[in-house]
């Protein structure tokens, strides 16, 4: 059984979604005869409760016949208030829970002097999972002075069955509207139940496995959660490095990067908005080689703005053109593969020009900028090693883009223009042919020999459903791999996927180590 | 040239990757401090790490090296005079303050002699013209008048070389206060009411706020209520003026964009008195004493009430000028709400702050500009005030208090949701700041105070989840015997991490929670309540909690327990919801740290709190801080470098963090508990520190045991489970205990939550069936609820 759970609390960590969690039910069977649970049944009165509700805006009061319309007679009178300030406030009790299995919650809650469902409303999560038992709030605990001899009622709430696991459960009580901010208990019960006394909805319910802390206790690799890859643009590997030369012909591969009317919500101070597609607008791609971070833009501008002529450059926001602004993350600095740390955001300004040439870019990147029909084409080869990285295949990168347009001939106001690109957090990702690619952090910097190292990583599938087919040691000093965990872990398309594990160091000999892991379709 | 359009740009990105365009001054700290705490995803098996653990000397800031402070009356034996004041007082101090733009001599000896002050004019002629109302001496009243003409002068000038002015703010409301003044004194001949009606029309016809094209800005802003107001005023004197009816109408439609929400939006110490210049002068000329009296706005008078210190200090925070720095504006601004509101204890508290400004006037005295806006304010408190309200001391207890929500809009477009009546007109409306207020009400700040005596302990937490700078849970202001213990950083940045839990996501993976109104350009939208707020006469107890913890999926809930002049215990509980790669601890900002630093504390003073570059006065006081020793944690102290320009407004250049690192998970929790305790000057601390004891600090409790005197100690608990607990002498099952013992016997307590507290064997609290909400005993009483 110890077993089956552990391998339980892996799956349902690897995917938290409902379905998984449905078919889990009926691999969490309690056959045990509800006789033999009944020390499982857990009862609390209100001062017990007030112990347990710790640090909140809570009070224990006694109330009695002058106030209560009528009571639980195995109460004292004591009663736990609680007052929630606002929607989304809730009281939160950790209750004691002697074994894993269904329990039905039932309190015995203060009911106000107001008519049901005209005030306030009171929701209750067992470990996280919604109850359907609902209790009204109110507003005081005395009367309303329009109806003096108003009395509060105590009632029973039958809150639900839910898999709740020892040794505790948290149950959170929670306003969900926004009157009536008063929520009273005097007695609050745990009552085990078979699993077939209850229906399917009730059999659904299941509190999530804790998470363990301990130091070797994590499997070698847990995949924790999937997010959007909305700001993170993947850049493809090429094989063949583009002409710089301002034809945009050699780009055949990669997502646009649009920058228009539509896309741009972020502006610089006074922007006006973008009057149109032939106002501003360019569409982007990015590719990248060993050496090389291309870029490659096509600009519509309708007014192009003088240029250099002879004279030193200014800064980039004096001239129509694009910035691209690139921060190494702090994970790859100071490693062998960045071992000048570059500490501050590199910009390169791509401006247009036309007789001056191009403006010098640090750390020799070069660009060209070629006229076309409808605005300007901009080419540009930036060097990995300006940025003082020897980059590899699943590296991630800050990146964003500032388009700045100078139209001097339009009317006041409409002189100057910056539009930013990406609002939300802008990253590149430099992935291989198969349009993925991950990275993997170590917790710390230093680790004692035959102890276990944990680690932190995301891996992004911009293109088609992929795997984690292994994870590799590797040996810095002689570029062996070290040591392999085979893995079966899928990562669905489209996502950015969280990853966290612990590895176990024992055998290893001193030296510097990094961690790769491998994805395969 | 356009660095600042993109740093504009820049404040409007919600990215993290962006956020070094965000602020000049976070991309320096920041970069700075990460320069020296690199991870990398590389890492050694074998290699020695770690530096070495004991006692360290540390020489961090200017003030090391100043053994003076070893020689000079510590902070519990300078007095900060208490002298009585009224109008006469403000009248004479006036006349006697300096006067640069008058050869830096006294007011009363210069002001007649002193040349033309130009474009400067309605706000340094003020002073002459109170001493004018004051005196009678019409020489200073026909200065006045001079003054102000040339004035005039330069507003033609400045019309006719750039095709508008932008004297929104101060002058306005200035002018119309030495009209009156004039008027009142039979300086101004019918001649003169012509040119100033000329003058007056040419202000308001020439106004763009920002120094560009828009004009009849809209929000609760400087920009916009200083433009609305003077547009009312001049249509209030000129109503024949042929956009007199424009004017007002655009007053009484912008006028609403703060008094419909009876508050505005700066969380600073700067510009919300750029607001409240125009506004609240404003509506004493225009007769609506609403503004003063109106129980809608008692919440934004009573947050300004609570906020200065017990010595009438104004601990900056936000965007400001410094130490100080704007105190001189509450003073008059509290001379005003009590003449309308006849609350004796605006009066009370203003002449706290002029007898602090006047602590400093030496020092405020050696620079142009705290000199000019001290003396200002005096002359408005002058003007204002008077002396039929009795001053009384208000309420000596903690508070918290609250303000209404403020959103940055992006731009007109992003404020048609929330505003009424936008003018269609591209080139009006725009929104000053971009920022408005919503009927939400935040929590604004948590003070907490041990009395109303100068030298009281007094701390001021942040806990406004909106507007940059975002630091809930930062301790903004610490005061104990008139010497400042921290300042801000004047700041605009995302967050300053001020004397707050600070966390960085060294894997870049945790998802950030961002702001997801498409109408804002806030990067993040935490909200920060309050479950626990009880002040008792010992002590205080209060916890914060702040989901979305500055955009990481995280709840932070920070705990005070503020012992009345004596420390603070402070926990923070960092509730994970994301596996991600965290480095996390709270800091301290500080002038100097040392002179001696351990393993899990550090000793701090500030020697000289800064203000426009000058050093003001600060009684020298030292706080020991003492975090709980773990042994995966480790104290950095480190200079957080900053500008050489909000150097000239900050005095805490160096950082202390004791810091935890490692891979988080769901639902994991990283506590860490800290004592802040004030003491008097000392070269060796380390004993002191020895003396405080983390008798035990995990999830389920924290139990401190304090001797820091002689025949003295002190247990601080803190025990949410309610479970019994039994250390040393000390046994206990409440939630909250405070314990003072000397000579062996209990003096003073305070429990909250419990049944029972025993001491050395013997019942302070015996056990009761019943639990107790809350008792204490000071040392010569003794309360139960």
């Amino acid at each position: 059984m110890k077993g089956k759970a552990h391998s339980l609390e892996g799956l349902l960590t690897l995917v938290q979604c409902l379905t998984l969690t449905c078919s889990l039910v009926n691999a969490e069977p309690d056959t045990k005869p509800a006789a033999e649970r009944k020390d499982d049944n857990v009862q609390l009165d209100a001062a017990a409760l007030f112990k347990l509700a710790g640090g909140q805006d809570v009070r224990l009061d006694k109330l009695d016949s002058k106030t209560l319309f009528s009571w639980d007679k195995r109460d004292n009178g004591d009663v736990l208030f609680y007052r929630a300030e606002k929607q989304g406030q809730s009281l939160k009790i950790e209750l004691p829970v002697s074994r894993d299995g269904y329990y039905r919650i039932r309190g015995s809650h203060v009911h106000g002097p107001w008519k049901p469902g005209r005030f306030g409303l009171f929701k209750l999560k067992a470990d996280g999972i919604l109850m359907p038992g609902q209790q009204h709030g109110w507003y005081s605990t005395s009367a309303p002075k329009h109806w003096p001899k108003a009395k509060l009622h105590v009632q029973q709430v039958d809150w639900g069955a839910v898999y709740l696991r020892s040794p505790t459960a948290l149950l959170a009580f929670e306003r969900i509207h926004h009157t009536g901010g008063m929520f009273g208990i005097t007695r609050l019960e745990l009552h085990s139940v078979k699993e077939s006394e209850l229906d399917e909805e009730e059999r659904k319910r299941i509190a999530p496995p804790r998470v363990s802390h301990k130091r070797g206790d994590w499997p070698i690799l847990r995949h924790n959660a999937s997010t959007s890859l909305a700001g993170k643009l993947p850049v493809w590997r090429t094989g063949i490095a583009p002409k710089i030369d301002g034809a945009l012909g050699d780009w055949l591969r990669g997502p646009d990067i649009e920058i228009n009317k539509t896309t741009i919500k972020t502006m610089g101070f006074e922007s006006p908005a973008i009057q149109g597609n032939d106002d501003l607008s360019l569409t982007a791609r990015m590719m990248w080689d060993d050496r090389f971070l291309y870029f490659a833009a096509a600009v519509r501008d309708d007014e192009l703005a003088a240029t250099v002529r002879g004279q030193k450059w200014k800064g980039f926001w004096e001239y129509d053109g694009v910035a691209l602004l690139v921060t190494v993350p702090p994970w790859l600095r100071g490693t062998t593969r960045h071992p000048q740390v570059i500490e501050k955001e590199l910009h390169f300004g791509l401006n247009y020009y036309t007789d001056s040439g191009p403006r010098p870019l640090p750390g020799g990147g070069r660009y060209v900028c070629r006229r076309s029909p409808t605005g300007y084409t901009i080419e540009a080869a930036i060097p990995f090693a300006s940025l003082g990285l020897d980059a590899r295949h699943g590296d991630r990168l800050r990146f964003f883009i500032i388009a700045v347009n100078r139209d001097p001939a339009k009317p006041e106001g409409r002189h100057f223009g910056q539009y930013i690109w990406n609002r939300t957090r802008g990253e590149i990702r430099l992935v291989s042919a198969a349009g993925a690619g991950a990275e993997m952090i170590p917790e710390i910097s230093h680790a004692r020999p035959g102890t276990t190292i944990r680690y932190v990583g995301s891996a992004d599938v911009f293109d088609k459903l992929t795997k984690v087919s292994e994870i590799q040691l590797i040996d810095l000093g002689t570029g062996a791999i070290k040591r392999r965990w085979p893995q079966e872990t899928t990562l669905a398309s489209g996502k950015r996927h969280q990853l966290s594990g612990e590895l176990p160091l024992h055998g290893l000999p001193n030296g510097r180590y990094s961690l790769r892991a491998v994805l395969s379709d | 040239m356009n660095f600042w359009a993109i740093k504009f740009a820049a404040d409007r990105f919600s990215s993290r990757a962006a956020k070094s365009l965000r602020c000049l001054a976070i991309v320096i700290c920041l970069s700075l401090l990460s320069k020296i705490s690199l991870h990398s995803d590389e890492f050694t098996i074998g290699l020695p790490a770690d530096d070495k653990k004991g006692v360290r000397p540390a020489m961090v800031g200017p003030g090391m090296d100043d053994l003076h402070r070893f020689h000079i009356p510590a902070g519990d034996k300078v007095e900060i005079p208490q002298r009585p004041v009224n109008r006469k007082v403000y009248l004479e101090t006036i006349k006697h303050w300096k006067m640069h733009t008058a050869g830096w001599r006294p007011v009363y000896e210069s002001f007649c002699d002193a040349g033309p002050f130009g474009v400067y004019a309605p706000r340094h002629a003020f002073v002459g013209a109170v001493v004018f109302k004051g005196t009678g001496e019409k020489r200073f009243g026909e200065k006045v008048k001079v003054q102000i003409q040339d004035f005039h002068r330069a507003l033609k000038k400045q019309v006719k070389d750039k095709g508008m002015n932008y004297w929104y703010m101060h002058y306005p409301v200035l002018l119309e206060l030495e009209y009156r003044i004039l008027k009142e004194g039979g300086i101004l001949t019918a001649e003169d009411e012509v040119w100033w009606r000329d003058m007056i029309l040419e202000l308001n016809r020439t106004i763009h706020v920002w120094g560009t094209k828009p004009t009849y800005w809209r929000g609760s802003q400087h920009r916009s209520q200083g433009e609305g107001v003077m547009k009312r005023l001049a249509a209030i004197k000129y109503p024949d003026a042929p956009e007199a009816k424009e004017w007002t109408n655009y007053f009484n439609t912008v006028w609403q964009d703060w008094w419909e929400f009876r508050d505005t939006s700066a969380n600073d110490t700067g510009y919300f008195f750029g607001m409240t210049f125009p506004v609240i002068i404003g509506a004493h000329l225009m007769g609506m004493k609403e503004v003063f009296t109106d129980e809608g706005m008692d919440p934004f008078w009573e947050r300004l009430l609570h906020s200065i210190s017990s010595e009438g200090a104004v601990a900056p925070y936000g965007a400001h000028g410094g130490w100080n720095s704007h105190a001189a504006s509450l003073l008059w601004m509290f001379e005003l709400k009590a003449r309308y509101s006849r609350d004796g204890r605006y009066r009370w508290a203003a002449h706290r702050i002029f007898n602090y400004l006047l602590f400093q006037s030496e020092r405020l005295q050696s620079h142009h500009q705290p000199m000019h806006w001290s003396k200002f304010g005096m002359g408005l408190a002058w003007l204002f005030a008077d002396d039929s309200v009795k001053p009384v001391a208000p309420r000596k207890t903690s508070t918290l208090t609250w303000r209404k929500e403020t959103l940055r809009v992006r731009g007109k477009e992003g404020a048609k949701r929330y505003l009424k009546n936008l003018d269609p007109d591209p080139e009006r409306a725009q929104i000053c700041c971009g920022l408005l207020v919503t009927k939400e009400v935040k929590p604004h700040k948590l003070v907490l105070r041990s009395g109303w005596n100068p030298g009281d302990l007094f701390m001021l937490v942040d806990l406004f989840p909106r507007h940059d700078p975002m630091n809930p849970g930062g301790i903004l202001g610490l005061m104990r015997h008139g010497s400042a213990m921290t300042m801000t950083l004047t700041s605009k940045a995302e967050t300053d991490w001020h004397n707050m839990l600070m966390v960085e996501d060294l894997s870049g993976i945790a998802s950030i929670r961002s702001n997801e109104n498409p109408d804002t350009v806030d990067s993040y939208r935490m909200e920060v309540t309050i479950p626990t707020f009880t002040d008792h006469a010992l002590a205080t107890h209060a916890v914060t909690r702040t989901t979305d913890f500055i955009g990481f999926p995280m709840m932070n809930e920070r705990e005070f327990f503020f012992v009345k002049n004596r420390f603070v215990l402070v926990r923070d509980r960092a509730h994970f919801e994301e596996s991600f790669l965290a480095r996390l601890g709270p800091t301290w900002f500080a002038e100097n740290i040392g002179p001696q630093v351990g393993p899990n504390w550090a000793n701090t003073f500030m020697a000289e709190p800064r203000t426009h570059g000058i050093a003001l006065k600060n009684p020298p006081w030292d706080l020991l801080i003492v975090h709980a020793p773990k042994p995966d944690r480790k104290l950095i102290v480190r200079q957080r470098g900053i500008s050489e320009f909000k150097a000239r407004y900050t005095s805490t250049e160096n950082m202390i963090r004791y810091r935890w690192q490692g891979v988080t998970k769901p639902g994991q929790v990283v506590q860490f508990s800290q004592v802040l305790l004030p003491h008097a000057p000392m070269r060796k601390p380390a004993e002191l520190a020895s003396k405080i004891e983390f008798i035990a600090d995990d999830h389920e409790k924290t139990v401190v045991r304090i001797q820091a005197e002689k025949d003295r100690e002190e247990w601080l608990v803190l025990n949410q489970t309610g479970g019994l607990i039994e250390f040393g002498k000390l046994k206990t099952d409440a939630k909250q205990v405070y314990v003072d013992v000397r000579d062996g016997r209990v003096n003073r307590w305070l429990i909250k939550h419990g049944q029972q507290l025993y001491y050395n064997g013997g019942a302070v609290i015996p056990y009761s069936k019943t639990p107790i909400n809350a008792a204490e005993k000071t040392a010569d009483s003794e309360g139960k609820d």
